[in-house]
């Protein structure tokens, strides 16, 4: 067993304990499921709890830390991320910490609408005093992937949102 | 000079195993046969669409006209238990969209009161929902198709634009997940054609929306101004199409259009052939299976895939099957359902023998499902 399997049975571990309190809600497939998938235990257990969890509208420091779980396994499950948010909202969360964790999903695959549509959310309730941070967080993305399009959609929409054209015409210097 | 950082020196890799010269059919339909039954764990991440996955399944194997393997009332059965209902009548006017869910994850029961508190369903689920049902022959007399019709236009944004989903139980939550309108537009567009009604959306807007997504170099974008794609161009030129706003074949009938330039959408769709006869989804991307179809569909509608080198596109495409069955999006990697339903698709358009013809607009085989 290397280090990242003796994190996530001891992710598991922690998991079951914190949520001894709740009943898993299982999926129902019904009797004739169609391309069933061959899912991870650790996958099913975190669902059935989230499907609990969403179902009772738990809106818990717990219940937000399932939810990032719950997007590192399944990173286009936008029911989790609509939940998050509501679960941000109150909580009444710092989101400068919110910027921080679309960075971190965005380092394991950054091509995906809910991540994206997420830091627009969060750049938008932040406003002005985000744009900086969104020109550069596109930026970065755009240095290692220059065709990225959603960074660019992004940047673009921070623009016409958040303004900061200031130094933009540099900036396309630059890359030309 | 350092000989181990010159690649000058460096050995030639070997070269690639010989791609088969002809398309496999029994092996995709193995394939797709195999995926029906059981899903590997690799899909966990594609869950929240588990819908489209079926769509992808039961579409290719009626491509490949190998349909009877599936049970069909089962198939019926399942896709029916994803549609999100309203108590009463009345309720399809109370703004939320009654369509289907994408999979178990955005389903939840109704309250103790029957009441749908919290409703996933979503305009993609609901177009593959209604496509599977139509392949495997489900009487469409038998869906309400009222409160989908009806419901749908609550996604329909004053600018012509369609939105996903709500999926948000505090109204003051203002939620969009998916801004790719250009898709959306479209999935509305072929569920409206399906459910042989246009109550669903106002079209009138919708076009105008889509011309807008027209960019300078003649491909579409998923909003407008943003940058063209092989995807988009699909969505746009096929939900106008549907629509009833492009005629079939433009270019055969030498006639233009007063609502997009068909030279410049003909001039960047064709440049999209590469060098190696694959299609890319934008300038300078590397050719992927999937644009065979996105690009090749819209040059379809045109009338101008005759102008596409069929022959080094085969080659392309051959170089992308797997010898398990299914196509990957890139040369000798490993398939996925996604990239080798698109794969059937292409070929169909191909004319590839043992396939079903495709309707090019809908994505889906003509006529055999009586479409």
């Amino acid at each position: 067993m290397d280090d990242s399997d003796g994190e996530e049975v001891a992710g598991q571990a922690h998991r079951r304990a914190e949520w001894s309190d709740v009943t898993p809600l299982p999926q129902n497939d019904g009797p004739s499921p169609v391309v069933p998938i061959a899912y991870k235990d650790d996958f099913t257990e975190t669902m059935d709890l989230f499907r609990a969890v969403f179902h009772a509208q738990e809106r818990s420091p717990r219940a937000l830390s399932l939810t990032s779980h719950a997007i590192s396994l399944n990173p286009g499950n936008y029911t989790v991320w609509q939940f998050r948010r509501v679960i941000l909202e109150a909580l009444n969360v710092d989101l400068l910490g919110e910027l921080d964790f679309t960075q971190s999903v965005s380092n394991g695959n950054s091509k995906n609408y809910q991540l994206w549509h997420h830091r627009r959310w969060v750049a938008e309730k932040l406003g002005a005093s985000s744009t900086s941070k969104e020109l550069e967080f596109t930026k970065k993305i755009l240095s290692l992937d220059a065709k990225h399009y959603h960074a660019w959609s992004h940047r673009q929409w921070v623009l016409q949102s958040l303004g900061g054209w200031e130094d933009e015409l540099n900036y396309c210097d630059d890359l030309l | 000079m350092d000989s181990e950082t010159d690649p000058l020196d460096s050995s030639p890799s070997p070269p690639p195993p010989p791609s088969p010269a002809f398309f496999e059919r029994d092996r995709h339909v193995m394939f797709l046969q195999m995926m029906y039954q059981l899903l590997p764990y690799q899909y966990q991440t594609q869950e929240i669409n588990r819908l489209t996955l079926a769509y992808f399944v039961i579409s290719g194997l009626h491509l490949l006209q190998s349909l009877h393997s599936i049970d069909k009332d089962a198939v019926a059965d399942w896709v029916l238990s994803f549609q999100a209902r309203p108590r009463v009548k009345g309720e399809i006017n109370n703004g939320q969209f009654y369509g289907f869910h994408g999979s178990r994850t955005s389903q939840f029961p109704p309250d103790d009161n029957g009441i749908l508190v919290h409703n996933g369903s979503h305009l993609a689920s609901t177009y593959c929902a209604l496509a599977i049902l139509k392949i495997i022959g489900y009487d469409f007399a038998n869906i309400d198709s009222e409160s989908i019709l009806t419901s749908m236009r609550n996604l329909q944004q004053p600018d012509g634009r369609f939105i996903g989903t709500f999926d948000c139980m505090d109204s003051s939550v203002h939620c969009t997940p998916d801004p790719c309108h250009g898709l959306l537009n479209d999935l509305s567009a072929a569920i409206c054609s399906m459910l042989e009604s246009w109550s669903g959306m106002d079209r009138e807007k919708a076009k105008e929306y889509i011309s807008n997504c027209q960019s300078y170099d003649g491909g579409f974008g998923l909003t407008p101004g943003s940058e063209s794609h092989g995807g988009a161009t699909y969505c746009a030129v096929a939900s106008l199409r549907l629509m009833g706003f492009v005629e079939d074949d433009l270019l055969s009938k030498n006639e233009s259009s007063s609502i997009i330039n068909v030279q410049l959408l003909l001039d960047w769709s064709l440049q999209r052939q590469a060098a190696d006869g694959g299609f890319q989804g934008r300038p300078n991307k590397d050719s992927d299976t999937c644009y065979a179809f996105w690009i090749g569909a819209v040059l379809r509608i045109l009338g101008g895939d005759k102008f596409i080198e069929d022959k080094s596109l085969r080659g392309f495409l051959l170089t992308c099957q797997s010898e398990f069955g299914g196509f990957s999006k890139f040369p000798g990697q490993l398939p996925d359902l996604y990239h080798s339903y698109y794969g059937y698709t292409a070929f169909s358009l191909l004319d590839e023998p043992g396939l079903n013809p495709l309707c090019a607009e809908l994505g889906i085989a003509i006529a055999t499902a009586g479409i």
